[in-house]
């Protein structure tokens, strides 16, 4: 089919180019790289030296389009670099940590889904607008506070099962729950309101058939764009449930090198990143177009 | 809620917040005074809502959080959408390979989370205020483009713009007579209603120490001073975080008012 | 099945849709309920149906009530396209009649139903944006009348569909069931299939005329309320031609004229392929054909807005396609009106502001406001303070205040009710009259043919100048 090897191909293209931007960010920087990672190390006042030493090794005096051509291929085979402080490939520390935060996100979006089936009811909606506007970081403390140290349900410090993710899912999944609701009950409503919903009712069809015959699958595109923008956030979002649980995942080690300008992690963190949003969104818009073919993007 | 309460509830609650930020200083006592012996106070006549881990009144403390965090906020969606609007509607109106690299460029710069692509930015700028205010900028100035362009394009194609230029109205002239006023007024409805997520997006970030510096008070940085003592002193927590709740709150009534006048 | 409604009057807050209607379907009859927009037409038949909001204030009786719906009584709505679900294949859409009642369709049954029809059963296994208008609208028949009903309500079922297939629709939709109870404003369409003619104005019943299939004759032999004779004198036909200027500028170069021209569209194949037409001042032309056919890629050649792919466009004498940008002999030499009346005025305008920037100073614009008929009233006010009509003076206004010398009418009055239409269509005639060329497009051939001097036809790529078809 045309319609979906077309979209797949600009998502190549867009990724590569998302690639290439997320690398140019860091010639944004001020000042010089190696001597700030000499500085992040802890030598207080690097000696030139030192730093022209460190600039050879880490390969900063070559011409930028090349560094980037360099960059680009290796991460297309796998390879994002080596930590700037460890000196280990980055890949590698990803991917010790990657299952943890793959946990805690699919528990999250669980988590969220099944809180689209309660939206009804009074207590859910208030909990809705609240998973809106409450920020993540204060709903994780508060719920860290309230059931691990207090309660003492769970333990302080996480670790990395699915069990342990249940807890810090919840902040996660509030925020994406409250998005879905909305996109949800606004599609629904559109979708009653068009003729072929009146048309079934006057021949026959009951309320529940309506329902799930009609109106969900024509209320499902919007939502399935809607999880696809979200997955893209859950990154972000890890990175701060996971400081405050503790939870081993991807967050900690990249708000840790973002301190630290360690910059082949934060590039290779956030092509991950980038990586899982630009296929989430594909495969969203993919199943939105399946389900409804004239549907304008 | 109908759009004129919502317009209206919006509105008066970021007021309120603005006014606080005013007021609360000239009133009360200084955000910055330490007062150690006083410290993790609870809630009493002389501190409305306590003080923290320092003996600094939270309710002052609070208050001066309204420039950093909601502030802030408002300069980060004014410059996205002023940026959005210009690159949207120049995509639109002139068509052909400007539309083409520019759309280019909002589709790269969207394939990177929001969140995501503000923390990349700080992580080569590095911490501070006014490197999260540009982060967060950068970040958000292409979902406004991309909504800025499809507007303005859905815009050109109407029979009122096709029977101007026909009548002799040259086309970037039908455009700024026509076009820029809805889309600048959609856009801004948008962007109101983004808000919201901007001051999230603000204190969480600055909640990982990536934002102001201590002592500067800011919501986000507030709850993360206050972790460790949140057993003995939730109010540190909650106070900040139902500000937050609150600015979140009437952006959002804000925008969506906007956001329903539009055709 | 005898269907009779007696004195039902239905509310919706202070809004009375419906007022004391009294209304009898005797088995095995055609009635038709005729009215304009607003009438009370399809509130009637949710009544019937009993798919009324529940917020909506009902009093009167329906035998038999509580009918079963899509056993008893079989339901055909306007657009095709609008009552199938895009998300299924037609198939599902059709089986759905089944189904909604726990059974499953007989095998084969639809397959013969729809061959019966004249529709290829194949086609079932896809959705409905790949369907055209007519064979849909034969499809969801078959779903309508899956259980036999002995009682169908049909509304509006031939609004979305052109002349042709509207007539077709009609005839096999009188023979699917034993009773049916249609309603729509088309008086021809509607008198020349119906046993019985019901009309309403603002929600009542005003006339109960027995016409026997007689088409519009019938009904006006025995109509007497003044509603239904306003309806008629609607008709495009009814009335004596509408009395035009001898078009003494019938002669001499022709405003508009297209040479050899070929029109396609990027990426598809040609619409129209070696078009030769001329367009005098004066004159009224009629461009007519089913919707998609290419009308509206004609006209836009015709106002320099579509490029042709081979042959030259001349406004005015002047060849418009000499350079990149298309070129006309000066800015209002050819202006628009347009079908969709809510989008051709800017909405944040008041009116008299979209009529001067075609080039009009405040004082000629009051005049040229008088001169189509509105007062100093619509001045100021907003497009959506103003009925369609109105609208559509005020785009005329537009074009007069541009000095057109041609203007183009896509479909001017297809949005509009019959006696409104009417308005427009004069309105037309009298700029034509006074010097102006006036090209417009229209499905609707009678209307068309009421005040063209010419019409021709779209009927294959490429159209030969023709002669009136009256």
């Amino acid at each position: 089919m045309r319609g979906p090897s077309r979209r797949i191909a600009q998502a190549a293209v867009t990724l590569v180019g998302a690639a290439v931007l997320v690398w140019s960010l860091q010639l944004l920087a001020p000042g010089d790289p190696a001597r700030r990672v000499l500085v992040a190390n802890g030598v207080g006042n690097p000696t030139p030296t030192q730093v022209a030493a460190l600039r050879a090794e880490l390969g900063l005096d070559e011409p930028a389009p090349v560094r980037l051509g360099r960059w680009l291929l290796a991460a297309a085979t796998g390879d994002l670099g080596r930590s700037w402080r460890s000196g280990a490939p980055v890949a590698a520390e990803l991917a010790d940590r990657l299952p943890a935060t793959l946990r805690l996100a699919a528990v999250a979006l669980a988590l969220a889904l099944i809180a689209q089936h309660r939206r009804a009811d009074l207590a859910a909606r208030g909990l809705v607008f609240l998973g809106a506007a409450v920020p993540s970081f204060v709903v994780g403390t508060l719920l860290l506070e309230v059931v691990v140290v207090r309660l003492g349900i769970g333990r302080v410090l996480a670790d990395g099962s699915w069990g342990g993710a249940v807890l810090p899912a919840v902040p996660l999944a509030l925020a994406a729950a409250a998005v879905w609701a909305r996109v949800l009950r606004a599609a629904m409503l559109e979708v009653r309101a068009r003729r072929h919903v009146q048309v079934a009712r006057a021949r026959g069809a009951g309320r529940l058939r309506v329902l799930l015959v009609h109106v969900l699958p024509g209320a499902s595109p919007p939502l399935f764009t809607a999880i696809g923008m979200t997955v893209g956030s859950l990154l972000a979002g890890a990175a701060v449930v996971e400081t405050i649980f503790t939870w081993p995942g991807v967050g900690p080690y990249l708000v840790e090198a973002i301190v630290a300008r360690d910059v082949p992690v934060v590039q290779g963190t956030v092509l991950l990143g980038v990586l899982a949003h630009v296929v989430a969104n594909t495969l969203a818009d993919l199943a939105a177009a399946a389900v409804d073919p004239g549907r304008a993007r | 809620m109908s759009r004129r309460a919502e317009l209206w509830t919006g509105a008066a609650v970021l007021v309120l917040l603005a006014v606080a930020a005013l007021a609360v200083p000239l009133l009360g006592p200084d955000p910055d005074a330490t007062d150690y012996a006083n410290r993790l106070a609870a809630p009493s006549p002389s501190h409305p809502l306590g003080t923290d881990q320092a003996g600094r009144d939270v309710l002052a403390r609070a208050a001066a959080g309204v420039p950093t965090s909601l502030g802030a906020a408002v300069v980060v969606t004014a410059v996205s959408a002023a940026v959005g609007l210009l690159v949207g509607v120049t995509a639109a109106v002139a068509g052909g390979w400007v539309d083409t690299v520019l759309s280019r460029v909002v589709d790269v710069v969207l394939a990177v989370p929001q969140l995501v692509l503000a923390l990349a930015v700080v992580g080569v700028l590095g911490p501070g205020l006014t490197n999260l205010v540009v982060a967060m900028a950068l970040a958000g100035w292409a979902p406004l483009a991309r909504y800025a362009r499809t507007f303005a394009a859905g815009l050109l194609h109407r029979p009122y713009v096709v029977a101007a230029e026909l009548a002799g109205v040259a086309r970037p002239v039908a455009a700024l007579r026509h076009v820029v006023p809805a889309t600048a007024g959609g856009v801004a409805a948008v962007a109101t209603l983004g808000l919201g997520e901007v001051v999230l997006g603000l204190a969480g970030l600055s909640f990982l120490g990536l934002g102001v510096a201590p002592p500067t008070a800011e919501w986000g940085q507030m709850v993360a001073e206050s972790t460790t003592v949140a057993g003995q002193a939730p109010w540190l927590v909650v106070v900040p975080g139902a500000l937050i709740v609150l600015s979140v709150a009437g952006a959002s009534l804000l925008g969506d008012a906007l956001a329903r006048e539009a055709p | 099945m005898r269907l009779a409604v007696e004195r039902l009057s239905v509310r919706y807050g202070n809004v009375t849709a419906l007022r004391e209607v009294d209304l009898t379907v005797a088995d095995g009859e055609v009635v038709a309920l005729i009215g304009e927009s607003g009438s009370g037409k399809s509130t009637l038949l949710d009544a019937v149906l009993g798919v009324l909001p529940a917020s909506a204030a009902v009093s009167g009786t329906i035998r038999p009530d509580r009918l079963r719906r899509g056993v008893e009584v079989g339901y055909v709505a306007q657009d095709p396209f609008g009552s199938c679900d895009p998300v299924w294949t037609v198939g599902h859409h059709v089986a759905e009649a089944w189904r909604a009642h726990g059974q499953r369709p007989p095998r084969g049954h639809i397959a013969r139903r729809l061959a019966a029809l004249g529709v290829a059963p194949g086609a079932l296994r896809r959705r409905p944006h790949t369907w055209s208008g007519g064979m849909l609208q034969r499809a969801d028949l078959v779903a309508a009348t899956a259980h036999a009903p002995p009682l169908l309500l049909a509304d509006e079922p031939t609004s979305a569909l052109d002349a042709d297939a509207a007539e077709a629709a009609m005839t096999t939709l009188v023979r699917s069931a034993r009773s049916v109870l249609v309603a729509g404003h088309d008086l021809a369409l509607l008198t020349r299939h119906a046993d019985e003619v019901h009309v309403l104005e603002r929600g009542r019943v005003v006339e109960r005329v027995r016409v026997d299939r007689g088409g519009v004759a019938a009904l006006a032999a025995r109509a007497s309320h003044p509603h239904t004779r306003e309806l008629l004198a609607a008709l495009p036909g009814a009335a004596a031609r509408l009395p035009h200027g001898h078009h003494a500028a019938a002669r001499g170069a022709p405003v508009a004229a297209l040479e050899r021209v070929t029109l396609a569209h990027p990426g598809s194949g040609p619409v129209l392929v070696d078009v030769d037409l001329q367009v005098r001042a004066g004159e009224v032309l009629g461009v007519h054909g089913p919707s998609g056919g290419g009308k509206t890629t004609l006209l836009r050649a015709l106002a320099g807005l579509h490029r042709p792919a081979s042959g030259t466009v001349r406004l005015g004498g002047v060849d418009v396609w000499s350079g990149r940008r298309p070129r006309r002999p000066r800015p209002g030499f050819v202006m628009p009106i347009f079908q969709d009346v809510a989008a051709s005025l800017d909405p944040r305008w008041p009116a008299w502001r979209s009529v001067a920037e075609a080039g009009a100073t405040r004082a000629e614009v009051e005049r040229l406001f008088a001169a189509v008929g509105l007062d100093h009233r619509h001045l100021g006010a907003r497009p959506h303070q103003l009925s369609g009509g109105q609208r559509q003076r005020v785009a005329i206004a537009r074009a007069l205040a541009g000095r057109a010398e041609l203007i183009v009418a896509d479909e001017p009055t297809a949005a509009l009710d019959p006696t409104v239409a009417a308005g427009v269509s004069r309105l037309l005639r009298e700029v034509a009259d006074r010097g102006c060329a006036v090209v417009v497009a229209s499905h609707d051939r009678a209307r068309v043919n009421s005040y063209a001097d010419r019409v021709v036809r779209l009927a294959e790529l490429g159209i030969r100048d023709g002669r009136s078809e009256l």
